[in-house]
């Protein structure tokens, strides 16, 4: 990549072969630093070390985690950069040589280095970085004669420079985002470029049209320090309608095993413009309604409704910083609320006690608009 | 109709005072409702209540007499507090005092790493089991020196939410 003119974040180009080795680099590139993966992606086996004292065993878990998810235990140190956004280029290229991008993806919403929430085109963008970066992004591409969806990962600082990251030599999970704005099927491409055929497109046919944001809903706990939540799916209603998209895999009855990333499915929004976009996801997360297992999706929509996250402005510390407002948001249940709960459970047990009294509760209630309307209500239409 | 019910930690008297079709008039502790609460779908209720509707949804939870409730935004946990559930709370009452004892798991997982043995002495903050779920690793610490009685799993078990693990003195 330095010999191709892509600039990089200072580290280590090889793997860390002793604790030893891991304080010399530290003392070379100082603190702090991240450690990752060889082989990895989406979060697992990082650590970032702060201070020198939890460096060791920093190392062990990254090595022990990478082992896990990708049978690899090789881990790397690089220099960690404060208030960075994480912007990413799609590229494509063909075996004639032939590669073009198809613009930049922003995922700086993280937690704990796993992407959240992406969106397209960047709030921070401007033409010329576009440019700049996408040339970058196909030079990185060109220096390793790239064929199929490939995505260059960069760290932008506060001053708009750019560092590249990794390189994603898969179709990502955020790649409906892209396909949206510049209206590509990017399997259908890897497929094209696998089969042998040239790009049927030039760098200057590809327009990003609109806005799309995408939310990945995981099978976790956000009131519970998000732990993980396997388990017995009971219902799900997914929400429909123009500029909307779910990618997922769960349906009422499926059993979420523990063995697999949280991760089971993804909203992806499109709109003219960016508030549009957000509007959207927000109906789109409202109307979402998965029961039996907890998930991400009332946290999503607390992200979504974050004044910073409208504006624009935010960098990948966003979830630390906001995490107790996050956390608190959008919350009408008071005192009655709790009360109300607890009625229901009395009604719905003492209706379990005596399955054929003549109390039991009925759909039916004295105005049959009125009933159609509760019924609905439940299921948020 | 009378039942002791708990929501989340707080324990509350429901006593049912009248009930016609889908108006319910209950009492909760020492504050009486009018509500009308009508089931819509399975596990499902719509309640009115001062002009105001709200969606509950009701599942059972691990026995019969647990029920997760989720409105909108929140989520609560709900015992049926009968009979029954006292006398196995009196029971069980001894075992209670013990459990600051018992590491246990909030989530199922895969044990991965158990870094101690029976009879170590371990130290407040020291990590004695580590366990995966859906990728993610998690330690599991001692709160205060200790010394480890019984390791109850092996290395690779598959274990379930609140299950013991390891009984520390």
């Amino acid at each position: 990549m330095i010999n191709a003119g892509v600039p990089v974040v200072p580290g280590t180009n090889r793997k860390i072969i002793s604790n030893d080795d891991a304080l010399n680099i530290i003392k070379d590139i100082g603190l702090p630093v991240i450690i990752k993966a060889s082989s990895g992606g989406g979060g697992k086996g990082m650590r970032i070390v702060e201070h020198e004292s939890e460096l060791i065993n920093a190392v062990r878990m990254a090595k022990s985690e990478a082992m896990t998810a990708f049978g690899d235990d090789s881990v790397y140190i690089e220099k960690y950069i404060t208030e960075p956004h994480h912007i990413e280029f799609q590229i494509l290229g063909d075996k004639f040589g032939n590669i073009i991008h198809l613009c930049e993806r922003e995922c700086s919403i993280q937690r704990r280095h796993q992407k959240v929430i992406e969106e397209t085109p960047s709030p921070i963008m401007t033409p010329e970085l576009r440019e700049r970066m996408g040339q970058t992004a196909i030079a990185a591409g060109r220096s390793v004669n790239y064929e199929g969806v490939g995505t260059v990962e960069f760290l932008v600082d506060s001053n708009l420079n750019f560092f590249f990251l990794e390189m994603n030599t898969r179709l990502q999970v955020e790649h409906p985002i892209t396909e949206r704005v510049v209206g590509l099927d990017l399997v259908k491409e890897q497929i094209r470029v696998a089969n042998g055929e040239p790009l049927q497109y030039k760098q200057s046919d590809i327009r990003q049209l609109g806005h799309a944001i995408e939310c990945r809903i995981y099978a976790e706990d956000p009131d519970n320090n998000f732990m993980p939540s396997p388990g017995l799916v009971r219902h799900i209603t997914e929400p429909r309608g123009l500029g909307v998209r779910i990618d997922g895999y769960v349906y009422a009855g499926y059993e979420i095993p523990i063995y697999y990333d949280p991760m089971i499915s993804k909203v992806i929004v499109w709109a003219r413009k960016r508030d549009g976009a957000i509007d959207r996801m927000k109906r789109a997360l409202y109307e979402y309604k998965i029961s039996g297992v907890k998930t991400s999706i009332k946290y999503l929509e607390s992200i979504i409704k974050h004044p910073a996250f409208k504006a624009g402005n935010y960098d990948t510390h966003f979830i630390e910083k906001y995490s107790e407002e996050l956390k608190n948001s959008g919350d009408p249940c008071d005192a009655d609320c709790e009360d109300i709960a607890v009625i229901t459970a009395f009604i719905e047990y003492s209706d379990k006690l005596k399955k054929f009294s003549e109390h039991q509760i009925q759909v039916s209630s004295d105005v049959n608009w009125k009933s159609y309307g509760r019924s609905k209500g439940v299921v948020r239409i | 109709m009378e039942l002791q019910i708990k929501i989340n930690e707080r324990l509350t008297n429901v006593k049912l005072i009248s009930r016609e079709k889908n108006q319910i008039s209950v009492s909760v502790d020492d504050k009486i409702y009018s509500i009308d609460l009508c089931k819509v779908e399975e596990n499902e209720y719509s309640a009115i209540y001062n002009g105001k509707s709200q969606n509950i949804e009701i599942v059972e939870g691990e026995s019969s007499k647990k029920y997760i409730a989720n409105t909108y935004y929140k989520s609560f946990e709900i015992e049926i507090v009968d009979a029954e559930t006292r006398y196995l709370q009196n029971r069980n009452k001894g075992l209670l005092n013990q459990e600051q004892n018992i590491i246990s798991t909030p989530m199922p997982g895969k044990i991965v790493l158990i870094p101690v043995k029976v009879n170590e002495k371990v130290k407040a903050g020291q990590t004695v089991v580590v366990i995966s779920a859906m990728k993610m690793e998690s330690e599991y610490k001692v709160t205060r020196d200790a010394v480890i009685k019984k390791i109850l799993i092996n290395l690779n078990d598959t274990v379930k939410s609140n299950q013991p693990l390891i009984i520390i003195e």
